[in-house]
């Protein structure tokens, strides 16, 4: 079966580069890479297409990140969905914030494509 | 080689040519083909269009136009007339003029993808160096030691997503000579005596020498530098290791196996590296160059205390060794001292504590540091004359008496037979021209009297002032925060755990640890060597003094009983050079 990874993510370069990496994936998985430009996009893509893996920008205008995983963790059908944040501060607060949350992971930008990848294919993994 | 369905994502290209269907009329269908297969269509295609067949087409009214990008074939652009259509019914010039629009269409948007991708590619490379030198840089720099330094590098380069199998880390020898180059360290089936091979070779020089730039090699046997100095290596990779522009050293990375090989980024990504990691290599070298001068230093410092007495020379070199394997043999001691362990930097500090411990011996007078007879020789000779002239006077034989009196003037302990010869001799008197003074004068009978080696309780006095004299020359120099506890230690080294030490008397718990090591090796080299008033003892008799000091409770029980049971390996560290955790970074060898 076909699994999704989204990218919400509001900066279009980045966003562009994110999936570039990402698209690297479909070589060796099933796996369909969907991306959504903020917030409330990036819910309804949730809801809609159901990813097992959701990489979920922190600073976005309408709805930021926090608030995206808070909803999507705390709405039963869809808290098994996997997030990972993004986000160019890098500061301890921000990180346990988001774990606390319920984020799976937490990357800063720019990232190392190969970091992403590895986890990325771990997060595949594990949803089998 | 990219993919067409990277450039045109088909979820844009299958509304995209349903769009341009109708423009096409009745009966017809438009395709686009990657070389295995459909990407989209809109209309039915001919059952016949086989996409990997093309440009050869099924038949009469099909039209294809090829879709490439910078001379690359991706597929094709298919017009034709539908599965289910009539045949003749599609309109030839207007398939062929919604072929070129939708083609020229195609061809500017996979242009534009295809530099956007090269762009993010080109991006994410710079991604990629900027972690790795971020993450490079934290692990090269959290240890300054040379070997720590060369492996977390080594081990970048094993993690990074290099082809390569093998690698090694080369450091430069003084001088022009290629065979003064040391492999350090290693990765992977290749050994460092395989790798010296390649450093002694003409490409390594080139690259690392004449040219100080990373060269990528891909294919070794066609390179004429290359002499199959190692056949087992089929691709090389060799970066210098530039510090302030001159070559320090190289990184070799190699594979075993013929394959795509290296390329132009993965270079940049390891010269990135390799600037990183030589920075810390030479600050490493750097601190270990210092830390073998002081070493250096402090062994000289020894060696001029302990050559003031010919009987001592060496007595601090073998202090500091004895206690540094006393140590090591603590920390891999079981039961009670099991939880007792010191680091290598307080191994260090119990050596150079070893080194220093005498310091203090610079302001005792020569005479009394090297003391050997409770009368000094020319004293005893002018005895010898009153005594001689005194037995002619009663006619008696001097040579027995003066035998017994040169006997105790060396002898350890005088009984007390012996202390009423000398009153006796004291009493003898002669007449010398004029006066009439004793065989042996008051001063003289009263040296004669020092009950327990040779010194007089003044001179004895001025030899235990010799810790705190110690202290008071070291502790101007700044060893805290290496050495904590070194001051206090050398300080302490006659101090006895049942408080009949010297300086202080101090007892028990606050005699510090290090002390009491270095208490129980001082004694025991003391007692190993001759000394000005006895004789060197066999090691069965100098550990029995040991186990009675411990029975008389002045020396640490544990740490004897670990002495006795490990002194033949600690007797052995004697003949070992420098101190064991630093690699020498001898230039000679």
């Amino acid at each position: 079966m076909t699994k999704k990874i989204l990218i919400v993510e509001d900066e279009m370069h980045i966003r562009s580069l994110l999936a570039q990496t990402l698209e690297e994936l479909e070589d060796e998985f099933e796996v369909e890479i969907i991306t959504a430009a903020d917030g409330e996009e990036g819910l309804a893509a949730i809801r809609t297409a159901r990813p097992e893996v959701v990489f979920l920008d922190i600073m976005m205008p309408k709805l930021n990140g926090y608030e995206v995983c808070r909803t999507v963790k705390s709405d039963d059908e869809l808290k098994d969905t996997v997030i990972v944040l993004l986000t160019a501060k890098g500061q301890e607060a921000d990180r346990k914030k988001g774990l606390e949350i319920g984020a799976f992971d937490y990357m800063t930008k720019p990232f190392d494509p190969d970091e992403v990848l590895a986890l990325a294919k771990e997060l595949l993994h594990l949803s089998d | 080689m990219i993919r067409l369905k990277k450039l045109l994502k088909p979820r844009f290209l299958q509304p995209h040519l349903e769009t341009a269907l109708p423009l096409l009329g009745p009966g017809a269908y438009v395709a686009v083909c990657a070389p295995d297969r459909i990407l989209a269509a809109a209309g039915t295609p001919s059952a016949e269009l086989d996409p990997a067949a093309l440009p050869a087409v099924p038949g009469d009214g099909h039209l294809c136009r090829e879709l490439a990008v910078e001379g690359a074939h991706l597929g094709h652009l298919v017009v034709g007339p539908s599965a289910d259509a009539a045949p003749g019914s599609l309109d030839a010039s207007r398939a062929a003029a919604v072929l070129a629009m939708l083609g020229s269409g195609l061809d500017e948007i996979v242009l534009r993808e295809f530099g956007r991708r090269c762009l993010g590619e080109e991006t994410l490379e710079q991604y990629r160096e900027l972690a790795l030198l971020q993450r490079a840089t934290v692990n090269l720099n959290s240890s300054i030691k040379l070997m720590d330094v060369v492996h977390s590098f080594l081990a970048e380069c094993e993690q990074s997503a290099l082809p390569t199998d093998c690698g090694a880390v080369f450091l430069h020898g003084g001088g022009n000579g290629r065979g003064r180059h040391k492999c350090l360290a290693t990765y992977g089936p290749l050994s460092r005596e395989d790798f010296l091979r390649v450093a002694g070779g003409d490409l390594y020089d080139s690259v690392v020498r004449t040219r100080s730039q990373g060269e990528i090699v891909n294919n070794l046997e066609e390179d004429e530098r290359w002499n199959a100095e190692l056949p087992a290596l089929a691709q090389l990779m060799v970066v210098p290791l530039l510090s302030s522009g001159t070559p320090l050293g190289a990184l070799v990375l190699g594979s075993s196996h013929p394959g795509p090989g290296f390329k132009a980024a993965h270079l940049k990504r390891t010269e990135t590296l390799a600037s990183a990691a030589a920075t810390a290599l030479a600050n490493a070298q750097h601190f270990e160059q210092v830390q073998q001068m002081l070493t250096a230093l402090v062994q000289s410092m020894a060696t001029a205390i302990d050559s003031r007495d010919s009987l001592t020379a060496g007595h601090s070199h073998r202090v500091a060794r004895y206690a540094m394997g006393l140590a090591r043999a603590v920390n891999s001691a079981n039961g009670a001292l099991s939880a007792l362990y010191f680091s290598e930097a307080e191994l260090r500090e119990i050596f150079f504590a070893g080194l220093l411990h005498d310091v203090g011996k610079i302001g005792v007078r020569e005479e009394v540091l090297t003391k050997g007879s409770r009368l000094p020789e020319r004293y005893l000779e002018l005895v010898g004359l009153r005594l001689s002239m005194w037995s002619e006077m009663h006619q008696t034989d001097w040579e027995p008496l003066m035998d017994r009196l040169t006997r105790l003037n060396t002898a350890y302990d005088l009984s007390e037979e012996d202390v009423a010869f000398i009153h006796e001799l004291a009493q003898k008197r002669v007449r010398v021209g004029e006066r009439v003074v004793p065989v042996l004068m008051e001063e003289e009978r009263d040296r004669m009297l020092t009950p327990r080696g040779n010194l007089t309780p003044e001179e004895w006095l001025e030899i235990k002032r010799h810790p705190t004299e110690s202290h008071r020359i070291l502790k101007s120099i700044p060893f805290t925060s290496h050495f904590p506890n070194l001051l206090e230690a050398v300080l302490q080294h006659h101090e006895r755990l049942d408080g009949s030490g010297y300086p202080n008397g101090i007892m028990g718990e606050d005699v510090i640890l290090q002390a009491r090591l270095l208490a129980i090796v001082d004694i025991y080299d003391s007692l190993r060597r001759d000394r000005h008033y006895k004789k060197a003892l066999p090691q069965n008799m100098a550990l029995n003094i040991l186990r009675e000091e411990v029975r008389l409770g002045k020396l640490d029980h544990r740490f004897v009983q670990v002495f006795i049971d490990n002194i033949s390996a600690i007797e052995t560290t004697l003949s070992q050079t420098g101190l064991p955790t630093t690699l020498p970074l001898d230039h000679t060898l």
